[in-house]
């Protein structure tokens, strides 16, 4: 059945789009942009009025954590899903599944089968090892008959460089993409944070930057080996940045993202022992924080991720050693990130989220012109976002919880389909 | 000091002022006299009722507490459990709030994670001492380490200080640290690289591999215990080859052309860190750290609930 949707009194926000900056209406007709024009005659079946706010394509997450099927008292996939609408996003593309785990074709197809409805559409990512733990290979062209979009690591994984390497040249041969997570649990260790300037007074041992850039090195040399494209998840330090950068300027095939946290915070926000910030990778150093904003400014990191890890309060209200490395920061994304922000307008920024995101996950591109696949973000900069009210994330481990933020998401089109998100 | 608010509970160093710890030690000067009199006894807190709560093997520390409390007229109540709270299913938050269902007031914690302290002052209605947590802290051991300094030399302000062995394990050490750079000593932390954590200069000290090196430049050696049950790994080949790096020996101390002060929290490995001679010998003031150590918890948990720090 034909229905429409026309988006009134927005302003573009896509640099690729001829009508970016300007001030229009936007009509929707069966999943497609039909019409862009300052003001639109034609009658739709909905009409919402965008109160001048900024409308872009739609936000993709390029990973998020979801512990169902298993836990869904976590996190569910509806519950995620929401979240994920509700932070912006149209697509995330998400790790699921605790018992069982995304190794099984059968838990890509579950997901699938039952996110098919959501308001944001997962992508499912599968593990490209058994049970995530860098041994032996998974069912990868099974996966990928099933629905997995990409393939990745558990976060305990650490894979001898021989088992990385078999895993590359099987995906590769496959032509199947294998994203690297450098920050290496071998590495971690009895570590809970960054080895620098606060580690040392809060008793804690620290996981060196080395951790990372070693790895990345190493992922870069299997690159060369093997020719197969690398997609580097979550990237941290300073090193890796330049690395990164190293990497591109030399043509080779290499993207990159951050996550959401590393961008905001450094390892000071661990100096009251918030388990809230005890992640993977670690908050690194304010000189990391700024070479990552740098990176991503110009162009050396593709894409910024939630890296959206919930846990309940039973995980999560315990010692620091004892709770788990992970923040569910879905509902506090588009706010957290503007605070952060310090060096580029809103325009490049979001790009990050949505043309530059959509590269790094491989996904085709999309902008805001007739024709185009409806999948829109509309948002402003100015509006106030009281950190996890309303939300529909169910996780306990949500940073800034209850706190005002500027920034606020009104709601997105995902295939066409508006959904509003409640102040 | 009428400015502020008043501390309420004892976490770390790392939230004391040198003002706080002279106060603190100005009371335990008091209580110090008190146990040396023949009533030994005060019923300060005959009102308030103390829960010892020691989720790791202690045993000076425990009795010391537990000493301070009772000389104080405190009602006390021990609780001790090898394992965690969480390993035994049950949360720490659970844990100490059945506890002081009980109509406890105050809970002095030994703990292994690092930050538990932090963690249930946050969640829990009472006054929290730390009696060391993990490898974080363990702020009485350094005011009473400072303390017997002070009574040792007269003052800690200008002395050299030097801690000697497994920093990267060691609470001591770093409430150590903290605790003597506010009243003006100069630190440094001397032992192998594999048991100083690589950023420890950021907290301000010298950093020596060399004993010989630091004991000359010092006027107090703090030896600190090899703590094995700590160490998930080895990092030094043998108790052999660290006793003959870092083992501090009558005659390494006989090379000196100075006498040096020799400390250490204990229990002691006599002839690993320090030799048998030099833990007895008259330069060592191991004993009076530990006496010290209950004029010290006296005067922090006295101070603590009469809100008076």
């Amino acid at each position: 059945m034909s229905r429409s949707l026309t988006i009134r009194n927005i302003r573009i926000s896509d640099p690729n789009s001829p009508f970016h900056a300007q001030q229009c209406d936007v009509r929707i007709e069966d999943g497609l942009i039909a019409e862009i024009s300052p003001n639109i005659s034609t009658p739709s079946d909905q009409d919402i009025d965008g109160q001048s706010a900024w409308l872009s394509p739609g936000w993709v997450d390029p990973f998020v954590r979801i512990p169902d099927p298993g836990e869904p008292w976590k996190e569910s996939l509806e519950s995620a899903s929401a979240a994920a609408q509700e932070a912006g996003f149209t697509q995330v593309l998400a790790l699921c599944g605790r018992k069982p785990k995304s190794d099984l074709p059968e838990t890509v197809s579950t997901v699938l089968e039952r996110s098919r409805n959501l308001a944001c559409q997962i992508l499912p990512l599968a593990l490209c090892s058994e049970s995530g733990e860098g041994k032996e290979l998974s069912e990868m062209h099974l996966l990928k008959q099933a629905g997995a979009h990409a393939f990745c690591d558990g976060i305990h994984a650490s894979p001898l460089q021989s088992s990385r390497l078999k895993t590359r040249q099987y995906a590769h041969s496959l032509n199947l993409s294998v994203w690297s997570h450098p920050c290496m649990s071998g590495w971690v260790g009895e570590a809970k944070m960054h080895e620098g300037n606060v580690n040392a007074g809060l008793g804690l041992k620290g996981i060196p930057s080395m951790a990372e850039f070693v790895e990345l090195q190493a992922d870069l040399e299997l690159m060369r080996y093997t020719g197969a494209p690398l997609r580097v998840l979550a990237i941290s330090c300073k090193e890796s940045v330049e690395l990164i950068r190293q990497a591109k300027s030399e043509g080779l095939p290499v993207w990159a993202s951050v996550p959401l946290l590393n961008l905001l915070e450094t390892d000071s926000a661990l100096e009251g022992f918030d388990e809230c910030f005890k992640v993977l990778p670690p908050l690194r150093s304010e000189e990391d924080r700024l070479a990552l904003w740098e990176g991503l400014k110009d162009g050396t990191i593709d894409a910024i991720v939630s890296n959206h890890h919930p846990e309940d309060i039973e995980s999560s209200l315990v010692e620091f050693d004892y709770s788990p490395y992970g923040a569910a920061t879905l509902p506090l994304f588009w706010p957290a990130l503007l605070k952060a922000n310090s060096n580029m307008d809103v325009d490049q920024l979001v790009e990050c989220l949505h043309r530059r995101s959509r590269q790094f996950c491989g996904l085709d591109s999309l902008s805001l012109q007739v024709g185009q696949v409806a999948h829109l973000t509309l948002f402003d900069a100015q509006g106030e976002t009281v950190v996890g009210f309303n939300s529909s994330s169910i996780a306990a481990n949500v940073p800034y919880k209850n706190q005002a933020m500027k920034g606020r998401v009104w709601g997105t089109v995902c295939g066409g389909v508006w959904k509003g998100v409640s102040a | 000091m009428s400015n502020r608010e008043h501390l309420n509970h004892l976490l770390g160093i790392k939230g004391l002022n040198e003002a706080q710890i002279q106060t603190i030690f100005e009371t335990a000067d008091t209580f110090k006299d008190l146990l040396n009199s023949q009533v030994k006894k005060t019923p300060a807190l005959r009102d308030v009722t103390i829960a010892n709560l020691f989720f790791e093997n202690s045993t000076r520390t425990r009795v010391s507490f537990e000493l301070a409390e009772k000389r104080l007229g405190a009602d006390v109540v021990n609780f001790s459990s090898s394992s965690s709270s969480v390993k035994k299913g049950e949360t720490l938050i659970d844990t100490v709030n059945n506890i002081l269902s009980m109509k406890v007031d105050m809970v002095v914690m030994r703990h292994p994670a690092p930050g538990a302290c932090q963690f249930l002052a946050r969640h829990v209605n009472a006054q929290i001492v730390n009696a060391g947590d993990g490898t974080h802290e363990h702020p009485t051991q350094a005011l009473l380490d400072a303390f017997s300094i002070r009574e040792k030399l007269g003052d800690v302000a200008g002395k050299k200080v030097v801690i000697v062995g497994d920093i990267l394990h060691s609470r001591v050490a770093i409430s150590n640290i903290q605790c003597l750079q506010l009243l003006g000593a100069d630190v440094m932390v001397c032992g192998p690289s594999t048991l100083i954590p690589r950023n420890i200069h950021t907290l301000g000290v010298r950093v020596s591999h060399n004993l010989m090196e630091a004991i000359e430049w010092c006027d107090v050696a703090n030896m600190l215990r090899i703590q094995l049950e700590r160490q998930d790994q080895r990092f030094f080949p043998s108790l052999r080859e660290y006793s003959s790096l870092y083992g501090l020996t009558a005659k390494k101390l006989a090379s000196l052309s100075k006498e040096i002060t020799i400390m250490h929290p204990g229990p002691i490995n006599r002839g690993v860190e320090i030799s048998s001679d030099v833990a007895d010998s008259h330069s060592s003031i191991i004993l009076q750290q530990v006496e010290n150590g209950v004029a010290i918890r006296m005067a922090v948990l006295f101070l603590l609930a009469q809100h008076k720090l």
